[in-house]
């Protein structure tokens, strides 16, 4: 149990002196972060390979499972034409396969094996992602600087303030501008430190359990599958339905 | 500081720190398995053929209710048995009643949160015993996720217990150790509590409206999420004691500074977690009723439950400022 927050970080290029940038770089996490997206484009890939125009059963669930994204996708976002709201379908697909695979990948038995999203730099870098799509669709949609204004709270935009109530509305977002920075900001801390928080802990509480007890294989396995696999799965769907979120709140 | 031999000090918090964790600990989780079987009770009075359901269900909302209490249970016993072999005397004290008091408060708001969804569920199961099994997965789903507050206290506590290392002067490991303890376990209370309650919110709808199942499950695990934000701020600001404190002042005054912003941020994210599970709440019973709103009725609830929290942001403004600006 010693080993519990152990990373295996490269502070230099192997064999050479070369240091790398940003204090290292945790190899593992990068080493697994490849892996799932490489095992992610071979399933994407064989997915589509043979499409046929009757559905065999591998189709069949495929095409259910991207027609349900594509209804939440288009439900959330209520933008005019189905190819505005299309664009967004891949990013939320991706998040979730991602995740899911990410979540459920130290089910393997092997030490190599870690989940990247027990990492903070890699929830964080989705995070980031998530939201920096979130304020650039948001922009775009309503223009620079409606987008900018609305941050600088409701007082600031109103109509039909004249004299004093104007100078008071303009000054309001004194105290509204910051806030709203400070509560973007925390929208990227609070959704990648859930997953990651999640993750890692169900990870620590398997260890703590399993040394605690020794060898009650029943239990085990259960404990396997609910925390591994539900709360993967479960906080997979909660990361991608909160991108979706964002970034329907953004555009609105 | 005051004389005490390192053994009595060991002593001290090996005993404070359990009795933290499992009185707090089991506390929340026993009210909410009496709330579950109290409901059970007047579902059988209203409906006594659905007595093999409702025994059923009771017995799996308690069973998942209760894994706060077996969480705390375990650090408990980390807490009374663990070897102390890294942190000496007064340290060791302070890391055993910090993880007591993370793990304690915790679980204590998860436990609670995790009663209400299984007492609906089984009122829900009275009310509509053609949809036990959507009832009964809509509750575990929801237990499942309002339990994320006390994974968030068992990674602290454990850290406590296993990782961190302390600075020389013990005032400041006491403010950095309980300081953290705090803002984890006090941060993690009221999201505990507020999730639990929009579960319940949730499994209340499925068992009126079974056909919105769905859409409910969305708003149910959405609002959840956004509710348990304050207790993300509490771990934010607990790995930055543990880990990452620059130069704080030693002695008395990084005790004021470091248990200071603990304290600030913790009891700040009770109250957002409560009220902005309650959002969540409503607006799940309103999704479930007018499924055709439900976009509308999301976005009012992400938004509402974003005000409610700016309180949750202040405190931890005060925190932060506390540990970089004094």
């Amino acid at each position: 149990m010693d080993q519990i927050g152990d990373r295996l970080v490269w502070y230099y290029v192997p064999f050479t002196d070369i240091e790398i940038p940003m204090n290292g770089v945790n190899i593992i996490t990068l080493f697994n972060a490849l892996l799932v997206m490489g095992v992610l484009f071979l399933l994407c890939k064989r997915a589509v390979s043979n499409l046929a125009v009757v559905p065999g059963r591998g189709q069949f669930v495929v095409e259910q499972f991207v027609g349900m994204f594509d209804n939440l996708v288009e439900s959330s976002l209520e933008l005019d034409t189905r190819a505005e709201n299309r664009k967004f379908l891949p990013l939320i697909l991706f998040l979730f396969m991602y995740l899911i695979l990410a979540n459920v990948m130290s089910f393997l038995p092997t030490s190599l094996f870690e989940e990247p999203t027990a990492d903070i730099n890699t929830t964080l870098g989705l995070g980031l992602l998530g939201m920096s799509v979130a304020v650039y669709s948001g922009m775009r949609t309503k223009g620079v600087f409606t987008y900018i204004a609305e941050m600088m709270g409701p007082l600031f935009t109103q109509e039909d303030a004249t004299g004093f109530a104007w100078v008071l509305g303009k000054l309001s977002a004194l105290y509204f501008f910051p806030l709203n920075i400070v509560g973007e900001m925390a929208k990227v801390v609070s959704i990648s430190f859930r997953i990651f928080g999640n993750i890692i802990g169900s990870g620590i509480i398997i260890i703590v359990i399993s040394t605690l007890i020794y060898s009650f294989s029943p239990l085990l396995v259960g404990m396997n599958l609910f925390f591994i696999f539900f709360i993967g799965i479960v906080h997979a769907f909660v990361f991608a339905m909160l991108t979706l979120t964002y970034i329907a709140v953004a555009i609105k | 500081m005051i004389d005490i031999e390192p053994q009595v000090w060991e002593m001290l918090g090996r005993y404070i720190g359990a009795g933290l964790a499992l009185g707090l600990g089991g506390l929340g989780a026993a009210v909410g398995m009496g709330i579950a079987a109290g409901q059970a009770n007047e579902g059988l009075m209203r409906q006594p053929d659905t007595q093999g359901y409702m025994l059923r269900t009771m017995l799996i909302g308690q069973a998942v209710g209760g894994s706060p209490s077996i969480f705390a249970l375990v650090v408990g016993l980390l807490v009374l048995f663990l070897p102390s072999g890294r942190l000496e005397g007064a340290h060791f004290a302070a890391a055993m009643v910090g993880a007591g008091m993370s793990i304690g408060l915790g679980c204590f708001g998860s436990g609670l949160g995790c009663g209400w969804p299984a007492g609906k569920a089984c009122d829900g199961v009275a009310r509509n015993p053609r949809h036990t099994t959507s009832v009964t997965s809509s509750m575990v789903i929801g237990q499942a996720v309002a339990q994320s507050p006390s994974i968030f206290s068992i990674v602290i506590a454990l850290m406590l217990l296993f990782v961190v290392t302390a600075p020389d002067s013990v005032l400041l490991t006491f403010g950095m150790f309980v300081g953290a303890g705090i803002a984890m376990g006090a941060g993690a209370l009221g999201p505990g509590i507020g999730s639990g309650q929009t579960a319940s919110g949730a499994v209340h709808g499925t068992s009126r409206w079974p056909e919105s199942a769905g859409l409910i499950l969305r708003t149910m695990l959405i609002g959840q999420a956004v509710s348990q934000t304050p207790a993300i701020f509490g771990m934010l600001v607990s790995f930055i004691l543990l880990l990452g404190v620059g130069d704080v002042p030693l002695g008395m005054m990084g005790l004021a500074v470091t248990l200071g912003a603990g304290i600030s941020t913790g009891l700040g994210g009770i109250g957002p977690g409560i009220g902005s599970g309650a959002v969540g709440d409503a607006a799940c019973q309103a999704t479930a009723a007018k499924p055709r709103l439900d976009t509308l009725i999301l976005r009012t609830m992400l938004i509402g439950q974003a005000v409610s929290q700016s309180t949750a942001i202040y405190a931890l403004i005060i925190g932060l400022l506390l540990l970089f600006v004094f």
